[in-house]
């Protein structure tokens, strides 16, 4: 063949100048299209992520409907018109709870639609035709279900209507999501293809399903989309959005699985913030079948639709103006009236649905021809088909077709990789943002623009006194911060040593960090951090406390900055890292305000440790593996040589603290290279040795470091970071215990020249006397770090 | 191809110091040069060429040092006139000793990017 192809090509000038002319033509031609589409491809990324990420935030950050304290919440300040405002939601939904409570099932009859009466089945694909040229089915308006038969040019070239000289009765079915037509009426076919892929992508699962419910009837399954359920079902609901999302579909196909295996098929989620559309959402979704079809949908109820089923539920009057104020805007800590509804919701759906349920199920018609199977549903006054195919079953010159199926799938496939990726890159993101939220020692809160809390951590909730979410921030802060506090503000980020207004109204002293941030996709919070500053000012002289706030504040700044860098697509690579450097300065803040707190009480009372028998190996490890994040994202080395049976008798919380300290120093002045931690038993002593390769401490400072607010003069390393805190803790500790800690230099050789020492690292050593009584097993072991 | 502002960079917390560094070049675009001390600023300063001096001004008697840093090149026989912007956390203690100077500017601590680089980009516009 290629012999012959060459033979004529240099025979025939004209074939060989169409080739010359033609491949390069057709070559780039392709690559535009490649181009083109990877374009297309790169845009589509970046909106998945964007949807995603802000999706995954506002889900996590989000926390729930701000209903209740909304309506305990008072204002010290403000205009007349939000005091009115505040006072008629107030009203509103304490008259929406009471209505609440006392609404009862059965549901309103409102709900339950009255169900066409049966229509004929077809038996035939003449009456298949009939019925789709037929003058009703023809004006069916569009919003009846994802299909207006007959009407549109374009419909019979699909292949399901057309194909298949047929035979095999496989399952098959057809998915018809209601987002493939427009609202004014067209046919979508790029859509409709797209979604024809997710059919056959769902068609497995529908198959196992199918498989799972062992009745071998049935054999066919729909996978419908919820704003032709809601159709099915009877329920008219106006202005339900007709967006489709691949993302969401993949959510529905998790719901429909979860839904079959529901006790009576029927399932209600919590509420959720949508990911594709925002807004709060309850999902209900039911499984119904007989021994032909089996058919899954489900319903999103999210703001818009609550309006009218609010409105079915004679809570409209109360709850409708609290919809048109910006129920959106508000983020709370509760929903409890959120919650109410969505039990009533169920309540009144879920009678909806039984009732309806074997109404749709009686009326839903199984008929065989030979290109396809077809149901119909009766609506109005025309029938709602359903078209299942074969696709084994394709004529050859729908090959093309196919072609753009397979393309889409790969592409399909392609958004399913990205799909887990960027989740993956959100769910770094949200843990980091809960674990810095969480571990934070200081009080945390964000406001709104009106300072209003919307959140706030365990921490500020202890600092202060009462509920927290929903006053305004001023409330808690004496006389002169708030002063300082409005000052401020137009400045964007700022801090201030204030005082907060603690239990019983002790204005405490604290330092106020605060800087203005993106938070639950509300571009205009405000967050606040409070770090308590009374026991520094009781113990420490002022000239110290200066150095305290700088040391503590210094992580927040950083911590501020990743959080900010988190928020950038370019940065989701990143994540990784930065989430790690996060973990570190969240570590190192809170060694730091531990050993603010600890030296405040060592001044104050005398060390008193628990001792007992202890296997420091253990101990040992623990803080290791904490202390592996930390080196990780400096790029070091961690190692431990941990060898014996290290038992001694300690108070394990001083000795943790202790290890900590070591190893943090270690980590902050060590640029490159190891920490090395050696642990072993020699002669009736335990030595734990902390070793790195950091610049070392200069002869003349080793008399000093472990002396109360000594730093270092180092330069280039962190050298302002630290308190001078943490060795003389770690000392005082030590000799509580019995044992004693050391610095010793580590000394090299210089590489070239003449060989001269240098100082090449650090050494500390903690002795600790060894544990004799007790355990039988003990023995003597040698060391085989040294 | 348009040159990228170049920033000298003063900021004696080391991860701090990387992490604006690295968000100014990765998302911004300007060239970073990060110095750890007055005396390596003094140093750069000449070879860098910068466009804009952005100085963390930190506590004690440092600041002071930086702050006449800053009054000495524009005093100098031969003015520097390299836009200052001063990042610090002792903002209201800063901003009456900066007050006087020419084409500088400061912005408190903490901020964002969209802080810093909005302040340096008003002092790059002034300076052309």
């Amino acid at each position: 063949m290629l012999k012959w192809f060459a033979s004529r090509l240099e025979r025939s000038p004209n074939v060989r100048r169409a080739v010359l002319v033609g491949f390069p033509i057709a070559a780039l031609i392709v690559s535009l299209c490649s181009v083109w589409a990877l374009w297309r491809t790169a845009r589509f990324r970046d909106d998945l992520i964007a949807r995603k990420y802000e999706g995954s935030l506002s889900e996590n950050l989000g926390f729930q409907a701000v209903l209740t304290s909304e309506a305990s919440r008072s204002y010290d300040f403000g205009t007349r018109d939000e005091q009115e405002r505040t006072a008629r939601i107030r009203a509103a939904l304490l008259r929406a709870s009471r209505r609440l409570a006392a609404l009862k099932p059965p549901s309103s009859p409102a709900l339950v639609a009255e169900m066409p009466a049966p229509t004929e089945s077809i038996s035939d694909e003449r009456t298949l035709m009939q019925l789709l040229a037929s003058p009703t089915l023809a004006n069916l308006p569009l919003s009846g279900l994802g299909l207006a038969l007959g009407t549109q040019k374009d419909l019979p070239t699909y292949p399901f209507l057309q194909t298949a000289e047929a035979a095999g009765k496989l399952p098959s079915f057809v998915f018809i999501p209601a987002a493939s037509v427009d609202p004014q009426g067209k046919y979508l076919a790029p859509k409709m293809r797209r979604d024809l892929v997710f059919s056959k992508i769902a068609e497995r699962e529908l198959l196992d399903l199918l498989a799972a419910f062992k009745r071998d009837q049935v054999l066919q399954a729909y996978y419908i989309s919820c704003a032709d359920f809601i159709r099915i079902a009877g329920l008219p609901l106006e202005g339900q959005r007709s967006s489709f999302s691949p993302l969401r579909s993949f959510a529905d196909r998790t719901y429909f699985r979860e839904t079959r295996r529901a006790p009576d098929h029927f399932r209600q989620s919590e509420p959720y913030i949508d990911v594709a559309g925002g807004g709060l959402i309850n999902t209900y979704s039911i499984f119904l079948s007989n021994d032909a079809v089996g058919v899954c949908g489900m319903i999103g109820i999210d703001r818009r639709l609550q309006q009218s089923f609010w409105n079915r539920m004679d809570l409209g009057a109360a709850l409708g103006p609290l919809r048109d104020f910006d129920l959106g805007s508000y983020t709370i800590g509760t929903h409890e009236i959120a919650g109410h509804v969505s039990r009533a919701l169920r309540h009144n759906l879920g009678a909806a649905i039984d009732q309806r349920g074997e109404a749709v199920k009686s009326e839903i018609q199984r008929i065989v021809i030979d290109q396809a199977t077809v149901f119909t549903v009766p609506r109005g006054e025309g029938k709602i088909a359903f078209f299942v195919f074969n696709p084994r079953r394709i004529d050859s010159k729908y090959m093309s077709f196919f072609v753009v199926v397979v393309i889409l799938l790969l592409s399909f496939l392609g958004i399913v990789w990205l799909d887990n990726w960027t989740q993956r890159s959100a769910d770094v993101a949200r843990q980091s943002q809960s674990e810095v939220v969480a571990n934070l020692q200081g009080g945390f809160v964000v406001v709104d623009g009106q300072d209003r809390i919307v959140s706030s951590n365990a921490r500020f909730q202890a600092m202060v006194e009462g509920p927290t979410n929903g006053r305004v921030v001023t409330d808690f802060l004496a006389p002169s911060s708030v002063t300082e506090y409005m000052q401020l503000k137009p400045l964007g980020g700022f801090e201030f040593a204030g005082r907060v207004r603690g239990r019983a109204g002790v204005l405490n002293p604290v330092i106020i960090t605060s800087a203005t941030l993106t938070y639950d996709g509300h571009p205009n919070r405000r967050m606040l951090m409070l770090i308590d500053s009374a026991q520094l000012e009781q113990t420490i002289a002022g000239k110290f406390l200066n150095i305290f706030s700088h040391a503590l504040k210094s992580p927040v700044h950083s911590i501020i900055l990743i959080a900010d860098l988190f928020r950038r697509r370019k940065a989701i690579p990143k994540f990784d890292r930065y989430f790690a450097q996060m973990q570190r300065k969240v570590l190192e803040f809170s060694t730091l305000t531990d050993n603010v707190l600890r030296f405040s009480a060592l001044d104050v009372k005398q060390i008193s440790p628990h001792i007992r028998p202890v296997n420091v190996a253990k101990v040992l490890r623990m803080v290791l593996a904490t202390a592996q994040a930390g080196a990780k994202a400096q790029e070091l080395y961690l190692e431990e040589h941990i060898s014996g049976n290290l038992r001694t008798q300690v108070d394990v919380e001083l000795l943790q603290v202790v290890l900590n300290n070591l190893i943090d120093n270690a980590l902050k002045y060590t640029l490159r290279g190891a920490i090395t931690v050696h642990a072993f038993c020699r002669g009736t002593s335990i030595y734990i040795i902390v070793a790195d390769t950091g610049p070392g401490v200069p002869e003349e400072e080793r008399e000093n470091i472990f002396e109360l607010f000594f730093q270092g003069a180092r330069s280039g390393a962190a050298s302002r970071e630290g308190l001078g805190l943490g060795l003389y803790i770690s000392r005082r500790y030590v000799a509580a215990m019995g044992g004693s800690l050391v610095y010793e230099p580590v000394i090299g050789r210089q590489k070239e020249g003449d060989g001269t020492e240098v100082l090449a690292g650090s050494r500390f050593i903690i002795e600790l006397p060894k544990y004799e009584g007790g355990h039988e097993d003990e023995k003597e072991e040698q060391d085989s770090a040294a | 191809m348009k040159r990228k502002s170049r920033i000298l960079l003063l900021d004696d917390d080391v991860f701090h110091r990387g992490l604006l560094a690295e968000g100014l070049e990765d998302y911004y675009d300007f060239e970073v040069r990060k110095v750890d001390s007055l005396a390596a600023a003094k140093e750069k300063i000449g070879e860098f060429q910068p466009d804009l001096l952005l100085l963390d001004v930190v506590a004690g008697d440092d600041r002071l040092e930086v702050i006449e840093w800053v009054k000495q090149l524009r005093a100098a026989p031969r003015p520097v006139i390299t836009p200052v912007l001063f990042v610090t956390a002792y903002y209201k203690d800063m901003k009456e000793r900066v007050s006087g100077l020419e084409n500088t500017a400061i912005l408190p601590k903490p901020f964002k990017f969209e802080e810093v680089t909005q302040e340096i980009r008003k002092l790059l516009g002034r300076g052309r």
